[in-house]
């Protein structure tokens, strides 16, 4: 993916992930039009977990422990 | 590797907030020795106990290190920022020496799972150091964005501070971000192009 490619798709996930999830194909297929590709990563980047989005790095690294 | 030692971190903060640039200088490996020591010790600590603690490793340096206040923010936000680059660089160091010194079981650096959900109880900090780098190819500043946030602990509203950007779009970066390096460290476990 290059830096023009990311920042596209970022900003359809980022307006994507405002809506409600039963609004989001309607936006996709306005906002991604033909380009399947930019379709396709923002649908598997939309795709994670609610629990992942509201999870993941969310408890700071110095929450750092050792385990065997 | 602490140079001056005639020179306290104390007073090379207390300089560098007068605006001597070049304590500023000076400081970084005193702040780098000292994450290190309090980075070692808790390692330690929880190895010999074999169980999980939080541990609060930049809460403590911040502690040791900026107790006189006030400071001004430019100062304190740039000096947040080097910490938590610092932070990064020596939780990894310890992450990579580990798996070095294991490799085929044993211990294994994991966050600490008292209050996360279980996608985030075991995370592999060197592969998110790698995705990390990634990322800023992509986008420099949503990599600083994770940096302050989940290496230095900064909130939404210190890090956009630091960065010069709205707390919004802080938000909506860190959230793009975060989705971004799951799927990228998920995808990296599984060899998946």
């Amino acid at each position: 993916m290059t830096p023009e490619e990311w920042q596209q798709v970022r900003e359809v996930v980022a307006d994507a992930l405002e809506l409600k999830p039963e609004d989001r194909p309607a936006f996709l297929d306005r906002a991604c039009s033909a380009d399947h590709s930019l379709r396709r990563d923002v649908e598997r980047l939309l795709s994670t977990s609610d629990e992942v989005r509201f999870s993941f790095l969310q408890s700071s690294a110095f929450r750092v422990g050792l385990t065997p | 590797v602490a140079e001056k030692t005639s020179e306290p971190v104390s007073e090379l903060l207390a300089k560098w907030r007068a605006g001597d640039k070049e304590s500023f200088r000076r400081l970084v490996p005193l702040v780098y020795h000292e994450l290190h020591r309090l980075a070692h010790y808790h390692v330690r600590r929880e190895r010999a106990d074999h169980t999980l603690q939080t541990t609060a490793l930049v809460d403590e340096a911040y502690l040791c290190l900026m107790k006189q206040e006030p400071t001004d923010f430019e100062n304190r936000a740039h000096f947040f920022a080097v910490c938590a680059k610092l932070m990064r660089e020596i939780l990894v160091q310890y992450a990579r020496r580990r798996n070095a010194a294991k490799r085929g079981g044993g211990y294994k650096l994991t966050l600490d799972g008292s209050v996360v959900l279980p996608e985030s109880r075991n995370l592999d900090l060197i592969a998110l150091d790698d995705a990390l780098q990634e990322l800023a190819r992509l986008d420099p500043q949503q990599s600083r964005i994770v940096e302050l946030r989940f290496f230095g602990g900064l909130s939404i509203e210190e890090a956009s501070q630091v960065l010069s950007i709205s707390p919004a779009t802080v938000k909506r970066y860190w959230t793009t971000a975060r989705v971004w390096l799951h799927d990228q460290i998920s995808r990296a476990e599984r060899h998946d192009p």
